[in-house]
């Protein structure tokens, strides 16, 4: 009852949380507009010309921003907490799948031979820019599928196979990455980079649009997915007999990983850590029941990306950092004290 | 570059030499110039800086290096293909002229969606190319018969400077260093910068097997073979000769080492192709190139 | 027509890579009984519990729950018809031992309240005698302990079970391997007491002395065949002990005429001497 009452409070929290950065990402930014004028340009897109300006910066970049960043960091951190579980181990991350390698090269191949394939063709240049987001998202399905097809065997997919063969495609890619920015020039070297970095900079009502039907998906299943997640604990015979479907399990939330993880680089480039850190953090606090965690990563998934991209754009405003340096930077340490202080996260 | 608006508020000249890709036509104010002006990219800001709008100058990225206090005195929004919509819209501009390959584009297209114009200007690096630049930005900020005069000042340089290219009897070779890390030094090859430079100063590039910049290992530096070695300094601490011709290492034994040519220059004045473009070209002709009669 | 067994196989057969693991092995279970497999390593009998249970499909041969397929029961159903208590069970995470208890509870059952489940999990600690330790963390127990809370967990998928189905099978891989003697002896008539409510109990055991005074049924397996089925006190003879696990040792009984039971016997036979 008192774990009840307890994990009822820290839900209310971590609600309180979402809320609380939702607000202060929409409220504060490089361009200053005072409370007040947010809340009446909220409440009604007002016609007055002078405020067009504050219009479209609220409306139309921290907005979408927030969303965005809401949508990813949730996506992220129920991913990260969903392979955990599928494959038993808390050191799982969603780039297991193979997402993150797949995307990668696939950028890579866009940003360096894109406009050069586009022209030795005959087609007027240069590619437009959804090609790369679309691209990233389609190399990294690719990757899950060779992945998901060589780690099974009639029928049943072993994911020590899988974690692997994952490893194997992620030094295969990393090597034909290599390639390509061998191949690079200077300024798609940088761009390679920036990407690779991650950022919520190009946030938009279009890109939240496009990325919403990837990872609402894997949010919306978290609750039928926890039950069968705490079975696969015991192992997947075990999930078996207590009459978990296995395979369907795990090809369901290896298809909505890869879906949500793919359209978060896509629309956001690889930011690390999230999904590590947060299924982590949230164990040591309501405990490893993937019902109430799966959940809960969602939330705080979503608050710390939107505070980290907070942070990001104000640090070296007007400018603004690469959002996977912000997260790398608190999630490394993050992870490293929770090594060291929370046993429990890792042996019991 | 992705914008496929009609630019129509400048002379028919620029919009024959193909310079400005794209604005967004703003009818109401046409007729003024722009009062705020975000200068992205390093011969941006510098022709600007010439041109005496320095005031107007509201915001500049990382790359606008030159003059020396630009930086200092003026809001930075990063680098060039990393900007923030906000940090950009924050500072107010009315204009953002921005080199080629500013972004990212969701960035631009947002800047624009606020009724922000945002002018791109290509950048060849050749004397057509610096000239339609000081044009094209002397004509985005109203100030075209002060770019003519910069644009017809710098053309004269350019023949000055072509005058003196054709004294060279024989072309040496040389090596344009970018950067070492690690011991493998990037350098330019075919079309960079480097490249361009290179042949104003009436000098050969050394490499020819690739484009752009690229890391390049011993071996291909002696099969080079370069009469002469380029590299950057940055601020005071310049390469000394005794360092890069090193005995034992490869450059140590090119030519280059038995007669001591090492040219350090500064990168942008080297290879940012603005107006003190042909200045930049002398002055390395005449480094690597002692003899050559003056003017 | 005459009531169905719980669980009926008929002609069981499991090859793979090759290698023959089961074959021939047609067996019913019916409500409380409890019966035993023995035979030695590699003899099949925990392939012939995972056919059992339905997590391997026959090569050969069918299993059938009252009647019905195996093959063609969904999971969540076939849950509640039979409960299975693993040899060894890792929980990857670090789960209190009331959490993993309570596993077995999640999503099966019909028309349990909340205090209904409360009430079935603290009966199912009780009995595996681990109610003192539902708040500790899994993985800081001894084996023992792990080894009553996966057993703690079984009891609560079997009352949950039990809202859906009548009839029951519960299977146990070696349930006393890691067991001091009290509580071997505790899990034992556990098991016994579920029997009598009617469960029908398919167990495998080394210990044949433990397996002769609990089964009411022995199945000796050998090569993957079903070499014998029958009561301890009629099949556990000295020629079945050296046919089957290749030792000499004695079958003895008390009293006279009783419960057999095996000794340890070291034989020195034929210059065949440890010593020296």
């Amino acid at each position: 009852m008192r774990a009840r009452r307890r994990s009822g409070l820290i839900f209310a929290a971590l609600t309180l949380l979402v809320a609380a950065v939702a607000i202060l990402s929409v409220g504060v930014g490089a361009v200053p507009i005072p409370p007040s004028r947010i809340l009446k340009l909220v409440a009604h897109a007002s016609a007055d010309p002078a405020s067009a300006r504050d219009a479209l910066v609220i409306l139309n970049i921290r907005l979408p921003r927030t969303l965005l960043g809401l949508m990813v960091g949730a996506g992220l951190a129920v991913s990260g907490a969903l392979m955990q579980g599928l494959f038993r181990n808390p050191l799982a991350d969603p780039a297991l799948v193979g997402v993150s390698a797949g995307a990668g090269l696939a950028a890579a191949t866009i940003i360096v031979l894109g406009d050069g394939v586009l022209r030795s063709l005959g087609l007027p240049g240069p590619l437009p820019y959804a090609a790369l987001p679309a691209g990233a998202f389609l190399g990294g399905l690719a990757a899950t599928l060779g992945l998901y097809l060589v780690a099974t065997r009639s029928g049943r997919t072993s994911v020590a196979t899988m974690l692997l063969a994952g490893i194997a495609l992620g030094a295969l890619t990393g090597a034909m990455t290599g390639l390509l920015v061998f191949a690079s020039n200077d300024r798609q070297l940088r761009d390679l980079t920036f990407w690779s970095l991650g950022s919520l900079g190009g946030a938009s009502w279009t890109k939240v649009a496009a990325t919403a039907p990837a990872i609402l998906p894997v949010l919306l299943a978290v609750p039928f997915l926890g039950r069968g997640l705490n079975a696969l604990v015991l192992g997947e015979a075990e999930a078996f007999h207590l009459g978990i479907p296995v395979e369907r399990l795990k090809r369901a939330a290896i298809l909505l990983v890869a879906v949500a993880v793919g359209a978060g680089v896509a629309a956001a480039g690889v930011i690390g850590f999230v999904g590590l850190v947060v299924p982590h953090a949230l164990r040591l606090v309501i405990g490893p029941d993937h019902r109430r965690l799966l959940p809960a990563a969602a939330l705080l998934g979503g608050a710390l990306l939107v505070l980290a991209d907070v942070a990001a754009r104000l640090v070296v405003a007007p400018a603004e950092l690469p959002i996977g340096i912000v997260t790398a930077l608190v999630g490394a340490p993050v992870f490293l004290w929770l090594l060291l202080s929370g046993q429990r996260g890792f042996d019991g | 570059m992705t914008d496929r608006s009609t630019p129509r508020l400048w002379s028919r000249r620029a919009l024959l030499a193909g310079v400005v890709i794209g604005v967004v036509p703003r009818v109401s104010r046409a007729a003024e110039p722009a009062a705020r002006i975000a200068s992205l990219g390093g011969a941006v800001t510098e022709i600007l800086y010439r041109l005496g709008a320095a005031e107007r100058v509201v915001a500049v990225d990382t790359t606008s290096l030159f003059p020396a206090n630009v930086l200092r005195e003026k809001p930075n929004v990063g680098y060039l293909r990393a900007l923030s919509a906000e940090g950009l819209l924050s500072l107010g501009p009315d204009l953002v002229i921005a080199a080629e390959g500013a972004g990212p584009p969701e960035v631009l297209a947002l800047v624009r969606e606020a009724g922000v114009p945002v002018s791109i200007v290509r950048e060849p690096p050749t004397p057509e190319g610096v000239l339609d630049k000081i044009l094209t930005v002397g004509h985005l900020a109203g100030l075209a018969p002060a770019a003519e005069r910069l644009a017809a000042e710098v053309g004269a340089r350019f023949a000055e400077l072509a005058r003196a290219r054709a004294r060279v009897d024989r072309r040496a070779r040389a090596l344009v260093i970018l950067s070492v890390a690690n011991g493998r030094m990037m350098v330019g090859g075919r079309g960079s910068s480097a490249d361009g430079i290179l042949a104003l100063a009436g000098i050969d590039n050394a490499v020819t097997g690739f484009d752009g910049y690229k890391p390049i290992g011993d071996e291909a530096i002696l099969a080079a073979a370069p009469d002469a070695v380029v590299m950057m300094q940055n601020g005071a601490d310049a390469p000394s000769p005794d360092g890069v011709f090193a005995p034992g290492t490869a450059l140590g034994q090119t030519p280059a080492a038995a007669r001591r040519a090492l040219v350090a220059m500064d990168g942008l004045t080297l290879l940012g192709f603005g107006p003190r473009t042909p200045d930049a070209a002398r002055d390395l002709m005449r480094a690597i190139y002692p003899d050559l009669p003056r003017d | 027509m005459a009531e169905l067994p719980l669980l009926a196989c008929r002609d069981l057969g499991f090859t793979t890579d090759g290698k023959i693991l089961v074959q021939g092995v047609s067996l019913t279970v019916e409500p409380g009984t409890l019966q035993v497999m023995i035979g030695p390593n590699g003899a099949g009998k925990s392939t012939l519990l995972r056919l059992l249970c339905g997590e391997l499909r026959p090569t050969s041969g069918s299993v059938a729950y009252a009647g019905e397929p195996v093959a063609g029961i969904p999971a969540w159903r076939l849950a509640t018809l039979r409960a299975v208590l693993p040899q060894q069970a890792r929980v990857a995470f670090p789960f209190a031992v009331a959490e993993v208890a309570r596993i077995g509870l999640d999503g099966i059952g019909r028309g349990l309240t909340r205090r209904d489940r409360e009430a079935i999990l603290v009966q199912a600690l009780k009995q595996a005698d681990i109610l003192h330790l539902a708040e500790r963390s899994y993985p800081g127990l001894s084996g023992g302990e792990q080894a009553r809370v996966h057993f703690a967990r079984v009891l609560c998928q079997l009352a949950a079970g039990r809202t859906v189905a009548a009839g029951q099978v519960l299977f146990l891989d070696e349930p006393t391997a890691s067991l001091d003697l009290r509580h071997q002896s505790a899990i034992l008539d556990a098991v016994d007491d579920l029997r009598r409510t009617g469960v029908g109990v398919v167990a495998i055991l080394h210990d044949l002395n433990l397996a002769a005074v609990y089964a009411d049924t022995l199945l000796v397996l050998d090569g993957g065949r079903l070499v014998a089925r029958g009561a301890p006190g009629a099949i556990l003879r000295d020629d079945l002990i050296s046919d089957v696990f290749g030792v000499r040792w004695p079958v003895g009984r008390v009293p006279p005429g009783g419960k057999p039971f095996i000794l340890p016997t070291r034989l020195l036979l034929g210059g065949n001497s440890p010593t020296g």
